[in-house]
């Protein structure tokens, strides 16, 4: 995709080629692809909606939610495109769209979804059982899972904080604030020795691990406005990360994540293109910062 | 005392799960002898030249493969952005691949990859040198996190898995070439040409890293996923591969061979050999009820021998009984 973008130097214009580009590649039913031409998944078609809330883009609007809407399953999840017969982590992202738009009754279930979704290493009965062979290997914090029966992973725990945290601020409840605070602990467990996260793994084998860009902006995002003496190393790797960012999803996740956490950066570097539909999506949402818009809020 | 990490506890817990498997299923099958042995070559690469393309064309013709009018998918191991070990298959090699099927009649020629930490495969691939060595790269490439997706039975599976969601892309090419380095593994002792299959589970559907995996038995679902393609053939890149705490955090080993072949457990055998691995102790080498060429004389060795080329790669503690004698 990125090969088509214009070399303007000036946000603002290619911000609006982007929502453009974005425009032109929704699918007619509606949803969103990963990439142009491809059919409708739910993770591009939810961040190509925040993008248009991020802008003040509505065209297709109507149309991608209703996609959305029908895409729900009986359990309050969201599975990653049609023909998948299982909910998974694309569920948090769902739950960050305005519930008045979603739907209330929808919005709630998926809500109800994710607080309800323990990581298969942090049940009871798992941690019982490693309690038992003393491995100690049961995770007392709960993040969440990309999907349901295995272990939790930095992005899908982020994100769904993000969610809750969203559905906590409209309606506080005590079981979403300690759900909440758990899954910040997961993450801060899980949090590289340089300060920032992986996909969720700070140690293999002993060995310590080194952060991703993506991740660690994505995390951050989840953990703003923690203690700022806790989170200052993530800020340091994420302030590095920057200054040696490898793509364009990355920049724009530690756009965000510096955003939030009271670092705004300017633009990327022209010479990191948007590869995906996600790419175009989480830039546009990344540049509203400038203006004030924030998506993501924990 | 290091305390255990939760890959530990994965891994432990993936291998004890395949023994209880395994002492439940059939002993391995045994070998027809009247069955023709696979061939696997054996070519000695000192480095990442420009010899390697000729190298690849003659194993191709040595292996007679017939890909006239057929789609054939190349899967390379990419794993991480750091260029400068040995964690990805290497550029090189990819490009010889596809110019010699081209070569070869192919009707299509494509590289695709899905790796299972990061999210950002092009720029990944880009990083690894792909978009600098192979002229045309992003139309040829499909990211198999986000292709379109089938779902898939798998037959007899030892796995926990029963179906799988798989990119279409793996689905319907005639011939699928599994192209991965030659590293250690601190999961599963040695990731060759079949492990390397786990890079066809969509992280769409399943997320980075594909958890769902690990928790249905590592070493079980490299012997299900490596079943998937109904034709498949090999090319290990074990030119400079990784030994130690691979598959990311070891470090660059000089081994300088090429090991190919069309059935991907010979050439994992064999790739383990000239490791200093006994394939007779990496698990999934010795699933019940499959074919095993854990032994020299179980197939045709073209080339060198595995002894002759012999390069022990540096095992961890938990794989030191790995050590082949």
């Amino acid at each position: 995709m990125g090969s088509d973008l214009p070399r303007h130097r000036d946000t603002v214009v290619l911000v609006s080629y982007m929502i453009d580009s974005l425009r032109t590649c929704q699918n007619p039913d509606g949803g969103w692809p990963y990439r142009p031409g491809g059919s409708s998944w739910t993770e591009p078609t939810v961040l190509a909606l925040l993008a248009g809330y991020a802008s003040g883009e509505d065209t297709g609007r109507a149309r991608a939610l209703q996609w959305l809407g029908k895409l729900q399953r009986k359990d309050g999840g969201w599975s990653p495109k049609p023909g998948v017969d299982q909910s998974t982590w694309v569920t948090a992202l769902a739950a960050l769209l305005p519930p008045s738009d979603l739907g209330e009754a929808a919005h709630l279930r998926a809500i109800h979804w994710l607080a309800g979704l323990t990581p298969a290493n942090a049940t009871l009965y798992f941690r019982i059982q490693s309690w038992l062979n003393g491995s100690h290997l049961g995770e007392s914090d709960a993040g969440w899972p990309w999907l349901p029966g295995t272990a939790a992973w930095a992005t899908p725990t982020a994100i769904a904080i993000l969610a809750l945290a969203g559905q906590n601020r409209r309606n506080p409840d005590p079981v979403l604030i300690s759900r909440i605070k758990s899954a910040r602990g997961f993450l801060l467990s899980h949090r590289c020795p340089d300060g920032g996260w992986n996909h969720g793994s700070a140690k293999a084998l002993g060995v310590d691990a080194t952060s991703y860009p993506e991740t660690t902006g994505t995390a951050l995002l989840a953990v703003a406005g923690m203690d700022p003496a806790t989170i200052a190393p993530s800020i340091k790797c994420a302030e590095a990360w920057w200054n040696d960012c490898p793509s364009c999803g990355a920049a724009s996740w530690l756009m965000l994540g510096l955003g939030a956490a009271g670092r705004a950066k300017s633009g990327p570097p022209e010479s990191l293109k948007p590869r995906t539909i996600p790419d175009v999506a989480l830039r546009i949402i990344a540049s509203a910062g400038d203006r004030g818009i924030e998506v993501f809020v924990a | 005392m290091n305390k255990i990490s939760r890959r530990d506890l994965l891994a432990g817990a993936a291998g004890s799960l395949f023994l209880q498997a395994c002492s439940r299923q059939p002993a391995a099958r045994v070998l027809d002898p009247n069955v023709r042995k696979p061939l696997v070559s054996v070519i000695r690469a000192a480095a990442y030249t420009q010899d390697i393309y000729g190298t690849v064309r003659r194993i191709l013709a040595e292996h007679k493969l017939n890909v006239k009018r057929k789609r054939v998918v190349l899967k390379p191991n990419l794993v991480e952005f750091d260029r400068n070990t040995a964690i990805n298959t290497h550029p090189l090699l990819v490009h010889a691949a596809l110019e010699a099927f081209r070569a070869a009649g192919a009707a299509d020629v494509r590289i695709a990859e899905g790796p299972g930490h990061r999210r950002d495969t092009l720029d990944l691939a880009e990083a690894a040198g792909y978009f600098a060595t192979v002229p045309g790269f992003e139309d040829l490439f499909t990211d198999l996190n986000l292709d379109e997706i089938s779902k898939h039975n798998l037959r007899q599976p030892f796995s926990k898995l029963r179906d799988v969601y798989l990119p279409n892309t793996i689905l319907g090419a005639d011939l699928v070439v599994s192209m991965p380095k030659m590293k250690t593994h601190h999961w599963v002792g040695a990731t060759l040409s079949m492990k390397n299959f786990f890079g066809i589970v969509p992280g769409g559907v399943y997320g980075w890293p594909k958890n769902v995996l690990h928790w249905s038995g590592i070493n079980q679902c490299i012997v299900d996923l490596s079943s998937v393609p109904g034709r498949t053939f090999a090319i290990a890149d074990g030119i400079v591969g990784m030994e130690g705490n691979g598959p990311i955090q070891g470090t660059p080993k000089n081994c300088g061979v090429i090991v190919a072949g069309r059935v991907l457990s010979a050439v994992d055998a064999t790739c383990s050999r000239i490791m200093g691995i006994d394939p007779n102790k990496v698990v999934y080498l010795n699933a019940p009820d499959r074919p095993h060429y854990n032994d020299e004389a179980d197939m045709t060795q073209a080339g060198e021998t595995p002894r002759a080329v012999r390069t022990d790669f540096k095992l961890i503690k938990d794989f030191a009984d790995l050590r082949l004698a």
